[in-house]
């Protein structure tokens, strides 16, 4: 999906991670960032 | 003499209209009121500097668009309003009905009627409704590393 945004230029990023717990159970921690600057 | 007297004599002695009428005030009591004023006022004025709502300064410093960011370098359009509003919202509460175990389906569908009313660029909304897919379709992996964190199918 970040690629895609990135040739559509959109500026955002979406970060997602799938972390599982001892109980079974998942949990999902998703970010989505705005970007502001692209380079130095 | 007696003090009625004297007083009768005197009022006579002083005409009325050759009195001043009355004795202008002070130079320095107006200045005193006026400095008074002046520091209530900055009393009042600093505190309310920080009380009143004031916008994030740095959402005014964006620099322009570049319409070619992820190769020239700038800043990347943030899209429509509606585009904007998938990704502050639409986006993020698909992610937490994934996390809350809510039916990943209802979640998925909700996502793409989201992303169609967004009017997402054709390469995008199909990168998301895959998404959703992988998400929605998840199954079980065969790695037994994995075998005490999944849930049971």
């Amino acid at each position: 999906m970040n690629q895609t945004l990135a040739q559509a230029e959109l500026g955002y990023y979406v970060d997602t991670q799938v972390m599982g717990q001892r109980g079974g159970t998942l949990r999902i921690f998703a970010h989505t960032f705005v970007v502001e600057h692209v380079g130095h | 003499m007696r003090k009625a007297e004297l007083r009768e004599r005197v009022a006579v002695a002083v005409p009325a209209g050759d009195l001043p009428a009355s004795e202008p005030e002070p130079p320095w009591r107006k200045s005193q009121l006026t400095a008074l004023l002046g520091l209530l006022a900055l009393g009042a004025g600093v505190p309310a500097w920080f009380m009143v709502p004031r916008a994030y300064e740095g959402l005014t410093l964006l620099e322009p668009v570049s319409e070619h960011a992820y190769t020239v370098g700038g800043r990347p359009s943030p899209g429509t309003p509606l585009q904007h509003d998938f990704f502050e919202q639409t986006l993020p509460v698909f992610f937490i009905a994934l996390d809350h175990g809510e039916e990943p389906r209802l979640a998925a569908q909700a996502l793409d009627t989201g992303a169609v009313a967004a009017e997402l660029p054709p390469p995008v909304l199909e990168a998301v409704r895959v998404f959703a897919r992988a998400c929605t379709s998840a199954r079980p992996s065969a790695d037994a590393a994995l075998a005490g964190v999944q849930r049971p199918p």
